[in-house]
């Protein structure tokens, strides 16, 4: 094997003989230069796979000595890991940074590049405490040349601050040092451990060693004493950015990790002075970051956090299945996934040109048809906010369950804090660029244009948005450096993932998710048109769903399969309607699709995390496609990985009380635990996924501004993942929390309140996908509702009302996607008088309201049977009253909604619109057919539920015949249907015997104050429906919630500011901050003052 | 099996013929009590009987469209589903309809069948009147649904049931064994709901009659209007004959004739109630009323139910 | 005793590198005030490498290696501060070029002016 010294001597020669080599000409030696990389790539590589096959480090000693008189390199696998992940990073960065369009590397810029890859080998492999310092100087000095050469000219300012707190540093480490040799008599790490419980004890050494850990922590940037690097991400060239994130602070690391022992070793106060120290550097730069314009300066708050998150998990040992036997593994993992993740954005920043960050309609949507470059940034991304499936997940996963086994409970709380700050401006940032153009990033709720100036209005931004998409396409090609070095970065990230994936022992159920989305991005990048994939998918899912449900018994499992993939499947149908190519769009849906599937067959807490998270990432990517759904997306985003989170810290919390929480699987109560902060998070979690009241103002914008055929499916199909997930946990509900009362009493509120707020909401929208977005919050409060009754019936009511929202949610979104497509408006006024020209519509809309608001016969009468009888029967009366209001209220919206767009005036431009699409009227036709099918005969239904529901709870209710029997009353769904035929042919052959008289008459054809009228604006009553209501309400029906979360934003960003303004810019101030941090950590190690 | 269905035809055909006639003529009463306190002559009392005939015997008729066609089927069909699910009489074959479809819960939400129905007919038509008077009816609905949710509710927690024959059967053996003695706050509660229910004054904004034609049936002409003015009979009586059997102990007698003429006595006094409060109090607006159904019936039903509770 | 002494005056050095450092306005102070704190560390590392009355750590004919060990003055803390002295050097000499650049861009020497970065 090649000798360690071999790589440093190489990377030093090269440096120097680079001058030389340039006489070749610069590109030729540029070429040349990306060579020898590659060949220490290989080396390193090469020391990959021999030291993980062996086992044993790779050492070398220099100057003929052997150690402690010399100074020793040595290689593990973990550090040739590290270093060939570095090596790699740094050829693709060096790529980037000499074959782009502008400011192309060379010369001394080159000759740096290799001295500064030296100290970052230097660094990971030396094994003499003042080599570390060498290094350390050698990687500074060389990024302090590389800055000078940046564009920026702010940069001088910025190098010289990076100076003067590099320089402090130094000098903690040595005097650190000096300490150390002074009681230790040598400078060998490995001799500096051995004797670090006896001669570092003392009060002294630890003093030396303070010194020591507070320079290696300042070179690790960490807030809040970090302003200085702050600065120098925020002025310097994107590609040093990268190589500062990537490969220097990715070998500053390695330099804790080496001390870490002598630390633990010397006295117990360094594991929780590190710890906080991690703390701190990860969420204060997190919140810091949020208001950041600039996005270099953002990354650097971003890749200064990181770099807290890796210090942290280097002192907590891993738990939870992934990892958790390798020693260092989880920050290994952590580092490396974030320095690939932040190089690529770097690199993306510098391609794009694009440096803007934060939220508003003027930041250019600059990954906006550009597809490729789209796909790569969504991966850096989600890779660092620790997203399955790349492998920061795991790692995290890892962390947050070894936090919680340590009874770290506070720093749990920062991490997730932390993580959900993170995602608030990546998540916007990536969602900024990738939204339509036209979008200004404002829509969270209906928009009414201004009267009468509506045509206009949508004329002129039409133009303006021409222009803008013209100007986005010329911002065009990527440069090739970019090109390739995004794709090796790339390729690196997806290698990274699969072994990951397949080492963390996650079943097949996940795979297939990603198997699933991979084949259908194949298909996407193969051209093949949307109409091809559509029937590819359902095809494809109808035989996965059939294979996995057959021959199994009914159980919870099976059934949400089947109401997972059945729903989605005929849902799929509706895509045939639409031409051409929309790139991603059948992909994301069986991913949905298949991760919910996933949740089903999970049999471990990682399982399900992992199978809710891709299902959350699948849908916002669903959500994220509509036109103006950007600022809907991110409040989509940031509150679906909120509850992800909160599911994290609920299981981590349970599995650390209880190691075998939630290794059942797929049957009710398998994530019981009996911790009651872990139930009340997890129900929290859930909470937020079902848009319970005040946790639900990401949902009517997300659902309504998605585009149409997303909405139907996320309405319909995704939202009953919540449903599962109760349960799932249904086990940790009925504890009692305080005084008495148990979780789900106060589940049963929360449901019962959620439907009656929604369905007050729904009532005064004029948009119509607003109307359904808020009526399907509301029906998931019944459903929450009734679960909470802990109940044979209740459960099975919460089933029943599951798969009635499926099918009436489903037929009514269609049937507004169709109306949508044909009349161009989503404002139900703009409508009316359409059952002329759609009559196939308003049957399906009419058949779905009827089965929403409960009237028999249909099937929803069924589901208000179960649950009035379900809450009586429990003594729930209060919540069945209430139910039965909001009930009303749902009666009022839906008439609303069939009155506004079918009945009344026709507007004269909608005199020729057709029928909606086949394809968009098949599913709901088989929607249709079922839903009469089981209010004829319910049997057909509520058999089955019970059957589901039987593990949990004995029945109690009985059959005779089709009557249903419960201990308060009877239904008999059947007979009803036959008494409702009969009343009403009787009066309807009457009508047809007389028809011969009738006449039909033309529109406007009314008695209307001796006045025929003639227009349909003026006479078509819609607009403002309920202002009545609104009135009697008054101040009630204020927005409570959107105002609160506007305070928390607000609040948000003030600590932002206030935080962010520590970081003056003065080096003075940041030297004062590193004085005084070095002051806190002695406090820290005291103990207090 | 055959004779089976055709017993039960004739028995429903006896049922609603009673309840029809006997619902036309106390509405023509009442119409004409009505007229009296007001110190006018008034319309004989089988004046309900001449508008029918009247409308069902013009030439001619319009329709706007299936849906307004529809819409008078819906509203009669809801009218007489409504009392088809109500056992008239306690104890009796004849009168007990189809009771064993569902109980409360059924009859509570069939009544919108006839309303949705005949809402989409009015809706239809494109009359904006129509619109306008459906807008604050259902409105108003929604508002005195609560009250009277709460007094149902309370009663099935009282009587541990929800069947409407149980209810009743809890009430035999005398006045003191009523709903109304028994659950006072209950029957107030829903008392007070029934006027909202029945849409005479003060709740009356939703049809407006006297100015100009507003409400559903302003598009409304000869058939239509006659069905509907025959589910008007039905629909009323159905609604009175489910609050004596929820509060006033239903109609009960071994001898069949005298139950019918309880039941004639206890919803003539019912109607009676609404007809007075009627002539005694002028119209609400919309708002107006949520706010009243919303407010006191509301808490006293709130407070019915938790006495149940307790 | 030698030890103590210069230990006592590295800290003291260091302190008043530390103090120009923080209270100076002008660049070039400031960056005198930060070799001052360099050349505090290099004494320190001395000083812990002394020994009262050692000999120079030259193997010579008249001692043997065992009477190095005892009696020459500790060879490696010189050697380390001829390393951070050369490393001072340089990022002092990096210092003042960043200095005169920040001056040409703002044409002014004061470190408050010199603040654009920040937040």
């Amino acid at each position: 094997m090649v000798s360690p010294v071999v790589l440093i001597a190489a990377s030093l020669g090269f440096a120097f003989l680079y001058p030389l080599v340039e006489r070749l000409g610069e590109r030729a030696a540029t070429r040349i230069a990306l060579l020898v990389l590659a060949a220490f790539a290989g080396t390193t590589a090469g020391w990959t796979v021999s030291l993980i096959g062996s086992g044993v480090a790779l050492t070398a000693d220099t100057a003929g000595f052997v150690a402690p008189l010399s100074i020793q390199l040595q290689v593990t696998a973990v550090d040739a890991l590290a270093m060939t992940v570095v090596t790699l990073l740094a050829l693709a960065a060096l790529v980037q940074l000499t074959e782009r369009a502008t400011d192309r590397w060379h010369g001394k810029q080159v000759v740096l590049f290799f001295v500064l890859l030296l100290g970052s080998y230097g660094l990971i492999m030396t094994r003499d405490l003042f080599n570390v310092f060498v290094f350390m100087e050698i990687s500074g000095i060389s990024v302090f040349g590389l800055l000078s050469t940046s564009r920026d000219g702010r940069v001088f300012e910025a190098g010289f601050k990076y100076m003067v707190a590099s320089g402090l540093a130094s000098v903690f480490f040595l005097i650190g040092t000096a300490f150390v040799y002074r009681s230790v008599g040598s400078l060998s790490i490995a001799d500096i451990t051995a004797a670090a419980p006896v001669a570092l004890a003392s009060p002294v050494g630890v003093m030396g060693l303070l010194f020591l850990v507070t320079g290696i922590l300042i070179e690790l940037k960490p807030a809040p004493a970090n302003g200085w690097a702050i600065d120098t991400y925020q002025a310097a060239d994107p590609g040093i950015g990268a190589l500062l994130s990537a490969v220097n602070a990715t070998a500053m690391v390695f330099v804790l990790v080496r001390v870490m022992p002598i630390l633990a070793g010397a006295s117990p106060v360094f594991v929780p002075l590190v710890l906080i120290a991690g703390a701190g550097a990860f969420l204060i730069p997190q919140a810091q970051a949020l208001l950041q314009e600039s996005f270099k300066r953002m990354l650097g708050y971003s890749s200064v956090a990181q770099i807290g998150l890796v210090v942290l998990a280097i002192v907590i040992p891993a738990a939870g299945v992934p990892f958790a036997g390798v020693a260092l593994a989880v920050p290994l993992v952590l580092l490396l996934n974030h320095a690939v993740a932040k190089a690529t954005l770097f690199w993306i920043a510098d391609a794009t040109g694009d440096d803007a960050s934060g939220f508003g309609g003027s930041l250019p949507a600059s990954l906006r048809g550009r597809p490729a470059l789209l796909v790569v940034a969504a991966i850096a991304v989600l890779a660092l906010l620790g997203l399955p499936p790349f492998p920061g997940f795991w790692a995290k996963w890892s962390l947050v369950m070894g936090l919680a086994a340590g009874g770290h409970i506070g720093l749990l709380v920062v991490v997730l804090l932390g993580s959900l700050l993170e995602v608030v401006y990546l998540g916007r940032w990536l969602i900024m660029r990738m939204r339509h153009v036209d979008d200004d990033a404002t829509v969270v709720s209906q928009r009414i244009p201004a009267d009468f100036a509506e045509s206009r209005a949508d004329a002129v931004s039409g133009a303006a948005s021409g222009a803008s998409d013209a100007s986005g396409a010329a911002a065009g090609a990527i440069p090739v450096g970019a090109t390739v070095s995004l794709g090796l970065a790339t390729l690196l990230m997806a290698g990274a993932s699969v072994a990951a994936l397949l080492g963390s022992g996650v079943g097949m159920p996940v795979l297939i998710v990603l198997i699933g989305v991979a084949a259908f991005a194949v298909l996407d990048v193969l051209r093949i048109p949307l109409r091809l994939q559509a029937i590819v998918a359902i095809a494809g899912l109808s035989w996965w769903g059939v294979s996995a449900v057959s021959g199994a018994a009914l159980t919870l499992q099976s059934g949400f399969v089947l109401l997972f993939v059945g729903g989605a499947v005929v849902q799929l149908v509706a895509l045939l309607a639409r031409p051409g190519r929309r790139a991603g769009l059948v992909a994301l849906i069986v991913g949905m699709v298949l991760s919910l599937a996933a949740l089903t067959a999970a049999t471990s807490p990682l399982e399900v995390f992992v199978a809710w998270e891709l299902m959350t990432l699948t849908s916002f990517f669903l959500v994220v496609r509509g036109r103006f759904a950007a600022a809907a997306s991110v409040r989509y985003l940031t509150f679906s990985l909120a509850s992800a989170l909160l599911m994290l810290a609920a299981f981590s919390l349970a599995t650390a009380a209880n190691p075998a929480f939630g290794t059942g699987g797929g049957v009710i109560g398998t994530l019981t635990t009996s911790v009651p902060w872990a139930a009340v998070l997890l129900a929290l979690s859930v909470l937020i996924k079902l848009g319970a009241i005040g946790l639900h103002i990401w949902l009517p914008s997300s659902y309504a501004e998605a585009e149409d055929e997303v909405s139907s499916l996320a309405s319909s199909v995704l939202s009953k993942a919540g449903i599962l997930l109760l349960f799932l946990g249904a086990g940790s509900f009925a504890a009692p929390l305080f005084a008495g009362v148990a979780l789900n009493q106060v589940l049963g509120w929360i449901g019962v309140i959620t439907a009656l707020a929604g369905g007050m909401m729904a009532l005064f929208q004029e948009d119509i996908k607003y109307t359904l977005a808020y009526s399907s919050m509301s029906q998931l409060g019944y459903m929450v509702l009734a679960f909470a009754l802990m109940s044979h019936l209740g459960w099975v009511t919460a089933l029943y009302l599951a798969v009635n929202h499926l099918l009436f949610k489903g037929m009514l979104f269609l049937a507004v996607a169709g109306i949508v497509m044909r009349t161009g408006t989503r404002l139900m006024y703009q409508m009316g008088g359409l059952i002329k020209r759609m009559p196939f519509s308003f049957v399906s809309v009419l058949v779905g309201i009827i089965a929403v608001s409960g009237v028999p016969p249909l099937a929803g009468f069924g589901g208000k049977w179960l649950l009035y009888t379900a809450l009586i029967e429990q003594g729930w009366y209060l919540q069945a009253a209430l139910a039965l209001f909001s009930s009303g209220i749902a009666f009022l919206y839906l008439f609303r909604l069939i009155h506004s767009m079918f009945l009344g005036q026709r507007k004269t431009h909608h005199d020729t619109v057709t029928e909606a699409p086949a394809a968009v009227l098949i599913p709901q036709f088989v929607f249709l057919v079922i839903i009469i099918a089981i209010s004829m005969f319910p049997n057909l239904l509520i058999k089955p539920l019970q059957t589901i529901v039987e593990p949990a709870f004995a029945s109690s209710v009985r059959w005779e015949g089709y009557t249903v029997i419960s201990s308060l009353g009877y239904w008999n769904g059947n007979a009803v249907m036959y008494v409702v035929i009969g009343v009403f042919l009787a009066p309807l052959l009457w009508l047809l015997a007389v028809k011969g008289r009738t006449y039909r008459v033309e529109q406007f054809n009314i008695v209307f104050a001796a006045e025929r009228p003639h227009t349909p604006q003026s006479t078509h009553y819609a607009y403002n429906f309920y202002g009545h209501y609104q009135k009697a309400f008054g101040r009630l029906l204020d927005p409570w919630v959107e105002r609160f979360w506007s305070g928390v934003s607000a609040t948000a960003g003030t600590v932002s500011q206030t935080l962010r303004a520590w970081n003056t810019g003065n080096p003075q101030t940041y030297a004062l901050q590193i004085l005084l941090y070095l002051f806190l950590t002695y406090l820290v190690a005291r103990g207090g003052l | 099996m055959t004779q089976m269905i055709l017993t039960k035809a004739l028995y429903t055909v006896i049922s609603l013929a009673v309840i029809t006639n006997y619902a036309l003529i106390l509405i023509g009463t009442m119409a004409r009590i009505r007229a009296k306190v007001q110190g006018r002559v008034g319309q004989p009392f089988y004046q309900p009987y001449i508008d029918i005939v009247k409308s069902n015997a013009k030439r001619t008729s319009i329709s706007h469209g299936v849906m307004f066609f529809l819409g008078p089927v819906f509203r009669l069909a809801g009218g007489l589903g409504t009392y088809l699910f109500i056992p008239a009489i306690f104890g009796s074959v004849i009168f007990s309809n189809f009771s064993f479809s569902g109980d409360l819960l059924l009859m509570m939400y069939f009544i919108f069948f006839g309303q949705l129905g005949m809402a989409l007919g009015a809706g239809e038509s494109g009359h904006p009147h129509s619109a306008i008077g459906v807008a604050r009816g259902l409105a108003q609905m929604t508002a005195f649904e609560l009250p009277f949710v709460l007094s149902v509710v309370a009663l099935a927690a009282q009587y541990g049931t929800l069947s409407i024959t149980e209810i009743v059967a809890a009430q035999q053996g005398g006045f003191t064994h009523w709903a109304a003695f028994t659950n006072p706050l209950a029957m107030i509660a829903g008392m007070i709901a029934f006027l909202g229910m029945s849409g005479a004054n003060p709740f009356s904004v939703v049809v407006a009659p006297q100015e100009i034609p507003i409400g559903p049936p302003t598009e409304m002409q000869s058939s239509f209007l006659g069905m509907l003015q025959t589910n008007r009979a039905i629909f009323n009586g159905a609604k009175m004959v489910l609050f004596m059997n929820l509060f006033w102990g239903g109609a009960a007698h071994e001898n069949l004739l005298v139950a019918i003429l309880i039941m004639v006595v206890k919803t003539f006094l019912i109607y009676l109630y609404v007809t007075i409060v009627g002539a005694s109090f002028p119209r609400f607006k919309t708002e107006q009323s949520i706010r009243f159904f919303l407010g006191v019936p509301t808490v006293i039903g709130i407070a019915a139910v938790v006495l149940q509770m307790v | 005793m030698m030890t103590q002494i210069l230990t006592v005056l590295a800290f003291l050095l260091m302190a008043l590198g530390v103090w120009g450092l923080m209270s100076r306005r002008h660049l070039i102070r400031i960056i005198i005030g930060f070799s001052l704190l360099d050349t505090g560390v290099h004494l320190l590392l001395v000083a812990f490498g002394y020994r009262s009355g050692g000999t120079a750590p030259i193997l010579s004919d008249g001692i043997g290696v065992s009477g190095l060990v005892s009696g020459a003055v500790d060879p490696i803390p010189s050697a380390l501060v001829l390393t951070a002295i050369v490393i001072g050097l340089a990022v002092t000499a990096l210092m003042l070029s960043f200095a005169v650049r920040m001056y040409a861009r703002t044409r002014s020497i004061y470190i408050d002016k010199n603040k654009e970065l920040k937040w």
